[in-house]
Order: structure tokens, then sequence, then C-alpha cells
């Protein structure tokens, strides 16, 4: 009993101790742009679209597929129905930016589970060069940076003061309209700018994911995909294995030619 | 990169003897207030050209830090803030810290609407292409469909989508198998098939598009062709005796027009009717279930909890239409006819021990069973589904022309018995889905009838104290007809308003059954006793008024579900051999609560109580004497039934997704008042007279569980552990004896699958379960059954395939024979060429006759021997057309 009473004890002391943990702001921009990307690199010449979404609030910036955006519970009222779309997309993660703290947070669903893990929001060495264009409307200066294996040409406007960009690009002295690798691997274009009115609630609280680090993130997440059945661990599921085999072998196919992800390294 | 910035630099000092002055411009950027603005962005340029030649970004604090390298004397400052005035001014070139006010402006960003085109409404539908999972070795569908992402087939054939069973299997949109799809699925060619849809959050019913959210998902199969005419056939034989397999499935599929018919046949011990076994959940209603009862029936014998084809001797036909017609647009006429004849034998043995408060009676009995099943089901369905309503009439009828002969040796007699047990089934469900108003409304009708007129016969006669003054007599027959007609009609809501969902219904049922039974002892028989005639009509009829509230919070870590049904019940029981005619009239609240909660990302938990009541069941009413089998004799001559049950129950779980550990710890408790006791009176014999008497007495139910498992990374296997423990105790009347019975249950399972060699995994099972019953203070003896098993997968090339599984059983009661061993082997060859698929398998290699199994009831023990099949090889090929 007495060990039943420190176990109660310790798990409720687990709650409280994160109770600092709430993320909160209210979003009044939502920049969507056109993400064109190679995940294949086995087919480099039939490139993927999808819509991404960058919202901007006082302290916080979220940027996510516009699949994943749809899915979020501020979207959905009432009885509306749609929601689950999220297989629809390529990108599961959330990314969020603190710009009082400088951290910024990937999130990920897993399965039932969220995780996130945490990196410094400054990860760019960025270069301003001199070249000027036009994006639809919006006067845009050139800049390049590397990350994670690629070099970037990026193009922000100095007219728009919000230090923010997609993925997790940020830090020049405009919002980044235009992003991408020297190798046209992963394209983001600025499609659209919207004024939220009233402005979006955002809440997250971080006590109900799990912490974690990059690379073991990638390492469960491949887990996962690899074999869900296992990893969700339902005992109300069992599988023939010779069934189960080609099945893993089905997963591992679909796997390979996801090879040639945004952040090589 | 460093390396590079350190040339440049050193370039520039070699170039230049006079150096760049450098200055360092700090500063705090504020809003009109005084408060800090973080986010700000600061440029600096020269006068002559738009160049940047610094830049920052304000922090939390406000506060910024240039460092500006160039010879211009003048410099420009911009800070601009969303939503505020930008702030520009000339500054010297110097070092300096500036103070800046930010003043707010209503000027916005220029808006840059999204183009129409580019976002794409996806609706909720994920394709498969099926040449994108299929490899040489499928033949029919389920073989590709098992293979997609989030799908699985369970061994009942059941889909299940994300670990949810699939709600309707369409093919080319048209829901033609009505839940039995396992048909259409292991029987439609892969090679036919161009995509595999899966439409998430389905709602089947248009009306109910954007109101009613499905959390289900449907599967549609999209054919190659307008027009596709495919079949597979399977063909076997084997040894020994000689043994065949037949298997032939021709298909039309259109897009008006869709039929699937198939004829099956084997003597192998395969099961086939499970293909026409029915998925969809619309059958869960109680009240309105025309599943065949069996009100009499031979010794039982256990049946193996292993693979059929060990044990079951069979010769089985089976032939089913499905076909499927579009008359309009929006309406569809449906037909499924099936027709299923069965020849099964049983032979074994089985050893009864009946424990009394005073005594232990041993019965032996040894069992030749032959069952005859021959049932016709049919089904015919017209359904319309518009924008504006939903009408869905269902209409079937089953018929059932079963019979049962067996041969029981006692130690010192023989027996024989004969039962016939037709059973004819009508029912009409009728629904419609409508506005009403504003809101929708949906309205049920069941309405149904059965009829079974059943006749069991036992030579020689059995009970002859009770029955014949203590003398033999050459044999007695139990007829029983039993007619149940019954409507149920309602009309339910559901509203959601934010988180919260409400439902109700409100409705009236009303059900009438008959029961007629005669125990005759001889043809010329006489004036029988009342004792042993039923002439029984009960009616019970039920007004409710259900409401549910649902609540889920944004985030999904609370959930709550509230039912509050309220009802009316009324019942009605005309017995012409009880003095008094019986009749309840209640009203009843029945809550159920359940509230989930996730505590951390960890940890969740959830607790339910819910509070029930259960009134009189034909099947414990009747007052004269019914035999249901040769050696049970009930008879209910007592007030009509009330049980009141409370059950509460809690659980937490753990479940580390990072190190790969669950745990999850249950406990439920649950409490049921009788008001009537069940007297059992046992006989030397071992033959059992059950009747009813009025005395309150209680039930307790104790469950507790806890499992665990963990996933070990390097080794590839997973090791998953559970146990359970279940006590029972209650009071029952044992030979007029007053007894506190109570039983104890302990099962402990573990579980190991590995992967050993990309060619080899390996599957352990081991599970050990114990029983303690006791009665008073007396403990009575423990029985423990063990069973381990070892399967051991062998994927020898792309094309063959080796299945090898070891099973072994023990238990502590047995004297003789107390273990059973088997062993199974299963080969597969595919031709890579043509589409054959060549099966041999090798069941019960090491030839075991019997199987011996042990389980417990209330008051006594049962050991029981199954005769199994010999030794046998089957031989199979598989070919699709």
């Amino acid at each position: 009993m007495k060990t039943l009473y420190l176990l109660l004890f310790t798990i409720s002391i687990h709650f409280i101790g994160f109770s600092q943990s709430k993320l909160k702001d209210d979003f009044n921009y939502k920049i969507t742009y056109n993400l064109t990307y190679k995940i294949d690199s086995t087919s480099l010449e039939k490139p993927k679209s999808e819509n991404m979404v960058l919202y901007i609030g006082e302290k916080f910036s979220k940027f996510s597929s516009r699949a994943k955006s749809l899915k979020h519970s501020y979207v959905i009222k009432g009885n509306s129905g749609h929601t689950s779309r999220e297989a629809l997309t390529d990108f599961q993660y959330e990314i969020l930016k603190d710009n009082h703290t400088n951290k910024l947070y990937y999130i990920l669903q897993i399965a039932y589970d969220r995780f996130y893990y945490i990196q410094e929001k400054n990860l760019f060495n960025w270069n301003i060069l001199e070249e000027i264009k036009q994006i639809k409307g919006y006067k845009v200066q050139k800049a390049t940076t590397s990350f994670a294996g690629r070099d970037y040409i990026a193009w922000f406007s100095p007219e728009i003061p919000i230090a923010e960009g997609p993925y997790k690009f940020s830090g020049l002295p405009g919002l980044i309209l235009e992003n991408s690798d020297t190798d046209n691997e992963y394209v983001f274009e600025f499609i659209g700018l919207e004024k939220k009115s009233p402005k979006l609630p955002f809440k997250i609280n971080l006590k109900q994911y799990v912490k974690t680090e990059k690379g073991e993130l990638l390492e469960i997440n491949y887990r996962y995909r690899r074999d869900p059945l296992s990893y969700v661990n339902n005992p109300n599921i069992s599988m023939d294995p010779e069934i189960y085999k080609k099945y893993i072998k089905a997963r591992a196919t679909m796997l390979k030619k996801e090879n040639n992800p945004l952040e090589l390294k | 990169m460093r390396a590079s910035n350190t040339y440049i630099l050193l370039l520039f000092f070699l170039t230049f003897f006079k150096s760049y002055s450098q200055s360092i411009i700090t500063g705090i950027v504020n809003d009109e207030k005084g408060q800090a603005l973080s986010g700000a962005t600061i440029i600096i340029s020269n006068n002559t050209s738009s160049s940047i030649l610094a830049y920052d970004i304000s922090n939390s604090l406000g506060e910024f830090e240039t460092n500006v390298n160039d010879i211009s004397s003048s410099l420009i400052l911009k800070v601009s803030y969303l939503g505020y005035t930008t702030w520009i001014k000339n500054i010297y070139n110097k070092k300096q810290q500036i103070e800046i006010h930010l003043v707010p402006s209503t000027e916005n960003l220029k808006e840059v609407f999204v183009e129409a085109k580019i976002i794409q409404q996806h609706g909720d539908t994920i394709s498969f292409s099926v040449a994108a999972f299929k490899d040489q070795k499928d033949r029919v569908i389920a073989d590709v469909i098992k293979k997609m992402p989030g799908i699985e087939i369970m061994p009942s054939g059941v889909i299940l989508y994300q670990g949810k069973p699939i709600q309707k299997y369409y093919i080319e949109g048209l829901d033609l198998m009505e839940g039995r799809y396992n048909l259409a699925n292991e029987n439609i060619s892969a090679d036919d098939v161009s995509k595999v849809q899966i439409l998430e959050n389905h709602q089947p019913i248009k009306i109910l598009d954007s109101l009613v959210f499905s959390e289900r998902s449907s599967l549609n199969i999209k054919l190659k062709k307008k027009l596709t005419i495919s079949g597979n056939a399977e063909l076997g034989v084997g040894f020994s005796p000689l043994l065949w397999k037949a298997k032939f499935t021709p298909m039309l599929f259109s897009k008006k027009r869709q039929a699937i018919v198939t004829y099956q046949s084997n003597d192998t011990g395969t099961d086939i009717s499970r293909q026409i076994h029915n998925f969809s959940s619309e059958n869960s209603d109680n009240n309105a279930s025309i599943e065949k009862t069996n009100w009499l029936g031979l010794t039982r014998l256990s049946k193996p909890p292993f693979l059929q084809e060990l044990w079951l001797d069979n010769n089985v036909h089976l032939a089913s239409v499905n076909a499927l017609q579009q008359i309009k647009k929006d309406v569809i006429l449906k037909l499924n006819v099936s027709y299923l004849n069965d020849f099964q034998k049983q032979s074994g043995s089985s050893n009864t021990r009946f424990f009394t408060p005073t005594d232990t009676i041993n019965l032996l009995e040894n069992n030749q069973n032959k069952l005859f099943t021959s049932n016709l089901q049919s089904k015919l369905i017209v359904e319309k589904n518009t924008k504006n309503n939903y009408i869905k009439n269902n209409f079937e009828v089953n018929k059932y022309w079963d019979s049962q002969k067996g041969v029981t040796q006692l130690t010192d007699a023989s027996l024989e018995q004969n039962l016939s047990n037709p059973f004819i089934a009508v029912r009409n469900k009728l629904q419609l889905i409508t506005t009403l108003g504003k809101q929708l409304v949906d309205f049920q009708s069941n309405i149904g009838y059965t009829n079974t007129n059943q006749d069991l016969e036992v030579i020689p006669g059995q009970f002859l104290n009770l029955l014949n003054n203590g003398k033999p007599y050459p044999k007695i027959n139990q007829l029983l007809e039993s007619i149940r007609l019954f409507a149920d009609n309602s009309a339910s809501l559901t509203k959601a308003l934010k988180q919260f969902t409400m439902a109700s219904k409100i409705g009236f049922s009303i059900q009438n059954q008959q029961l007629n039974s005669d125990l005759v002892m001889s043809e010329n028989q006489q004036n029988i006793s009342p004792d042993f005639i039923n002439r029984l009509d009960f009616t019970a009829s039920k007004g409710y008024f259900e409401n549910v509230i649902q609540f889920k919070s944004k985030d999904e870590f609370w959930k709550l579900r509230l039912k509050m049904p309220i009802s009316m019940i009324h019942l009605k029981l005309e017995d012409e051999n009880y003095s008094n005619n019986r009749a309840l009239n209640r009203f009843v609240f029945e809550p159920n609560f359940y509230l989930q909660k996730k505590l951390t990302a960890f940890w969740e938990t959830s607790i339910a109580a819910g509070l029930n009541y259960n009134y009189g069941n034909v099947r414990r009413l009747y007052s004269g004497f019914v035999l249901t089998n040769y050696r049970n004799l009930n008879h209910y001559n007592a007030p009509i039934s009330q049980q009141v049950n409370q059950i509460y129950s809690g659980t937490i779980s753990y479940r580390n997704p990072i190190k790969q550990i669950f745990i999850k710890g249950a406990y439920s408790f649950s409490r049921t008042k009788n008001n009537l006791l069940y007297k059992n009176e046992i006989d030397e014999n071992g033959a059992v007279i059950l009747e009813a008497i009025e005395s309150d007495n209680f039930i307790n139910y104790n469950n507790y569980s806890l499992g665990g498992s963990k996933y070990f990374k390097k080794i590839k296997t997973t090791i998953k552990l559970n146990a359970r423990y279940n006590q029972s105790n209650q009071k029952q009347l044992l030979n007029n004896t007053y007894t506190n019975v109570e039983n104890n249950n302990i099962q402990l399972n573990a579980n190991l699958d590995a992967e050993i060699f990309s060619w080899l995994s390996s599957q352990y099972i081991g599970t050990i379960s114990i029983y303690k019953s006791s009665f008073d203070k007396i403990k009575l003896q423990q029985v423990t059954t063990n069973k381990q098993a070892l399967n051991l997968f062998f994927y020898l090339t792309d094309n063959q395939y080796l299945k090898c599984t070891n099973e072994y059983y023990s238990n502590s009661l047995s004297e003789e024979n107390a273990s059973n061993y088997f062993l199974n082997f299963s080969y597969q060859y595919t031709f890579k060429q043509s589409n054959i698929d060549l099966n041999l398998s090798w069941n019960n290699v090491l030839n075991t006759k019997e199987f011996i199994n042990v389980y417990s009831n209330e008051f006594s023990y049962v050991e029981s021997s199954y005769k199994l099949r010999p030794s046998q090889i089957v031989t199979s090929i598989k070919f699709t057309f």
C-alpha cells in the first residue's frame, strides 16, 4: 500500500511539474506557400506538390502542411465532419517558432503519440545579396544560406516585417517569400497572405507531448512507418506471419521511395 | 566556411591599408507605451543604394545589435514591426545606442489571395494502386489489400483500417455483399482490380453527409474493365482416407449489375460456413435478433481450441448467389441467397465430476454424434439513397432443417438420442432517414417472426424415479414448439454542439412468445401430468426514451459519455400450469457513465460505472419440466425473474513509445442481485434437475488484469506478458443444501515474436490457467491446464514458404494422456509464370488420436476427449480465370 501511495504521489508530482508547458498565442496572419518537392530520388522528373501554411502570431509562428492545419482543432467547428485529412499529406510535422525564447519546436504525431524536439531558432547564417525582384507585388531581396546538407537561395521581402519563413527557415529582416535549394528539390513559393479576423486562437500543452531528440524521433518514425501494426501494439490485431512478411516488404519498398528528405543530415 | 571567411577578411586587410571603420549600433525597440517589441526587423543601409549593410531582429527585451562595416559617414536606420508605422532615421556611422518608440498603424499588409484552383478539395479518399502492391504470389484481391498500409485482415476475414473494422465494402461504388464481403474479398482476382480506395470518415448515407461525422472508413474496389467476368477455382485431394476439396467461384461486375456465385465443398475439415458470415454491425440489436435458438440438444462434446482441419470431421456443400441490380439512379435491389449442407461426425468421451456439499459424483460418457445441417438463408434488400432521404428495406427469410443423432455409452448402459430441430425466421427491417424541419430524424422499424418445432427422443427412458415410479421404460420424447413475434419501432435524432453530441431515441417494442411443450413417455400415453406440459403465452412490451451525451475535449484528452435511458416495462405471462398469472410493471432508469482522461503523453486512465435491470426471459420462465438433454430436466416454477446489475471498472495504462514499453492494468467489479435462486438436484447418475425458487441472492465478480509488452530493437523481438485473475462467489442450492460457491481463475500468458533471420521468424505462445473452486469452507482440487505453442516460418525463396507449427497441451486432472503434442507442416509453391498456386499440407504428423480438454463449470469439472482426424496430407491447386 505504501508503494502505491508513493507511486500515486510521484505521478501527481510528475503532472504538476509540467504546468508551465502551455504555449498560447493568437495568430493574425496566414501565409500560404506551395511546396514542390522530390521525395523519391529515383523519380526526380516527377515532383509532387502540396500547399503549406505559416501562421503568424505575436509570439509564435506555426508552420505545417495545409492538410495538417485543417486537421487541427481550431478549424473544426460544430459537426462539420471532414477532418482526418492527415493521410493526404507527405508532411506530418508542425514547426513552432518562439521568438521570445528563440526556440524551435518540431512536433510530430505518430499513431497516438505526440512527440517534439527543440532546436535553437537561429540555425541560419544568411548572406544577403543585392539582387532584387518582385513576387506577387512585393519587393523581395535575395539571400543565401546552407542548411542540413543543402544550399538555399531565398527571397525575402523587407516590406513585410516578419522575420519568418517556411519550414525551419527564419532570421531575415523580412518574410521569406521564396526559398529553394540549389538543386530545386525543395521549392517553397509564396502564393497567399491573409489577415485572420478574428484572430485564430492557438494553444498547445507540451506536457501532453513526449520530448525527444531529432535522431531518436527519426528512428521512431522509421520504425512506425516500416511496421505501424507492431508500433501501435494493439493486442486485438494478429496477423498471419506469411502475410506479415509480405506487408513488411511492401512497406520497406514504399519507404525506399522516400529517400530524399529536406534535411539530408 | 570559416576558413574562407578568414581568407576574405585577410584579403580585405591586404588590399586596403586603411580598414573599414566598424560601428556597433545597438538599441531597444518599444511601443508607444514603452513595452518591448520582440521580433521587430532592424535594417541599416546607406544613402546611396538600397543594399542592406546590417540587420537584426529585436529579442524578447526589444534589444538589437548590429555591426556596420562601411566607410560612408551617414546611414539609414529602418525599424519595422507588424501593425506599427515603420520608423526611419538618418544616423551617423558611429558606435551608438538608440531608443526607438514605434507608433501603431492601422495599415495592413497587402493581402494576396490563394487562387482557388491551386487548392483542391480532396475529400477523404485515399487510392492505392493495386499494381504497386501486387506481386506474383497474389491471386485474389484480399492478398493485395492485406499489404496496403493501415489495412489488416483478421483471421475471421474482418477487414480493419487503422485498427477499426471497415463499414462498407464497395465494388465500383455498389455494396453488393452487405457485410458478407469475405466472399468477394477472397474471390475477386487481383488482376481485375485497378485501384483500392479507402474512403476515410465515410458516411454511406448521403442525407447524413456533412451532418453526421463518421469515424469509420469504407473500402471501394475499382475494376479495370467496364464489364468484368472472372472467377477462381481450387481443387485438392488428400489421404487418408481419400479426401477432396473443391471451390468454384464465377463473378460478374458491371456498373449496374453485379453477381457473385460460389459453390464449395470439402471433407478435409475446412469450415466454409464462415464465407457467408455477416460482418456488418447492423445486427447488434438483441430484441430483433433472429438467431437460431436451440432449446433441446444432445450431450455436447467440447470442441478442441485449435486448427479445425485437425478435428472437424465434415462433409460440406455450400452454394451461394449474391446479385445486385441498380434500378434507378439512387435505387438498388440486392438479393443474397445461400444454401449450406453439412454432415459432421463427432466422437469422444467425457468424464464429468459433480461436486455437491455432501458428495462427489462421477459420470463417464462416451458419445458418438452425427450432426446434419441444412439451411437456406435469403435476403432481399431495396435501398434508396438520395440527398433528401434514405430508405432501406431488408427482408429476410431463413430456414433450417437440422437434425442430430447420438449414441452415448455410459459405464453400465447405453442410450440413443435423436433430435430434430428445424427453425424458421422471417424479419423485415425498415430504416428511413429524413429531415423534419431542420432536424434529421431516423425512423427504424423491425418486425419479425420465428418458429421452431423441436423433438428430442431418448431411448431408453430417463429420470425413472420422477417419471415412472422407478421402473424402466422404453423411450421418452420431449416435444417443444416456440413461436415468437416481435415489433420494435423507434425514432431518433442527434444534435452536435461544439464539443458535445447529444442523441435521443424514443421507441416502443412488443414481443409475444408462445411456448408449448410436452414430455411424452409412450405413444398411447393418456393424461400426462401437467408438471410435464407447458402452454405459455408471454408478452413483453416496453416504451423507452434514451439520451446519450458525449463530450470530447478539443485536444482529445478528455472523453466522457453519459447514457440515461428510461423505460416503462410491462410483462405478462399466461401459463396454464401456474395458478396465478404472472405480470410485472416496472419503470426503470439505467444510467451508464464512462470517463477517459489522458494524463500525460504516457499515462491514460478511464473509469466506468453502470446500472441495469433484466426481467424475465422465456428460457427461464416455464413452469412445467422440459428435458433439455438426456440428463437435464429444468423447470422454473417461480415468479418472473428480476436482476439488478451494478458494474464498476477502472483502467490505467502507460505507453512509452520511445522505449516501446506498454503496461495496462484494469480492475472491474460487478454485483448482481437476483430474486430467484436456482436449485440443482444431482442424482447418483449425474442427472440434474434444475428448479427456480424465490429467494433473494447476490453474485459478485471481481476481475483483475495486468499486462505489458516490450520490443527489443536489437534482436527484433517483442515480448508480451499478461496476467488475469477472476473471482466470483454466489449462493447456490445444491441437493437441498445452501452453499456458498466460490470460483477462482488465474490465467498467465507469455508471448514472444522474433524475426530471427530474414528467412526465418518464430512465434511462441504459452498459457497457464489455474481453476480453484470451493464450497463453503471445503476446497476442491485445483485444476491446471497448460498450453505451449511454437510456430516457425521459413521463407525459403520468393515463391516458396514453409510453416511448421508445434502445439503442446497438458492438464493436472487427467490420469492418463494428460498431455497432447501436435505437429503440422504446410508448404506453398507459386508458379511465377502462370496464375497457379500449389499447396501441400500435412496435418497431425504424429497421428495423435485424441485431444484431452479440461474445463470447469459452477459445480463440476469436465474432462473431455475428442477424437481427432488421422494424420492427413492434402494437396491442392488454386487458379484464377
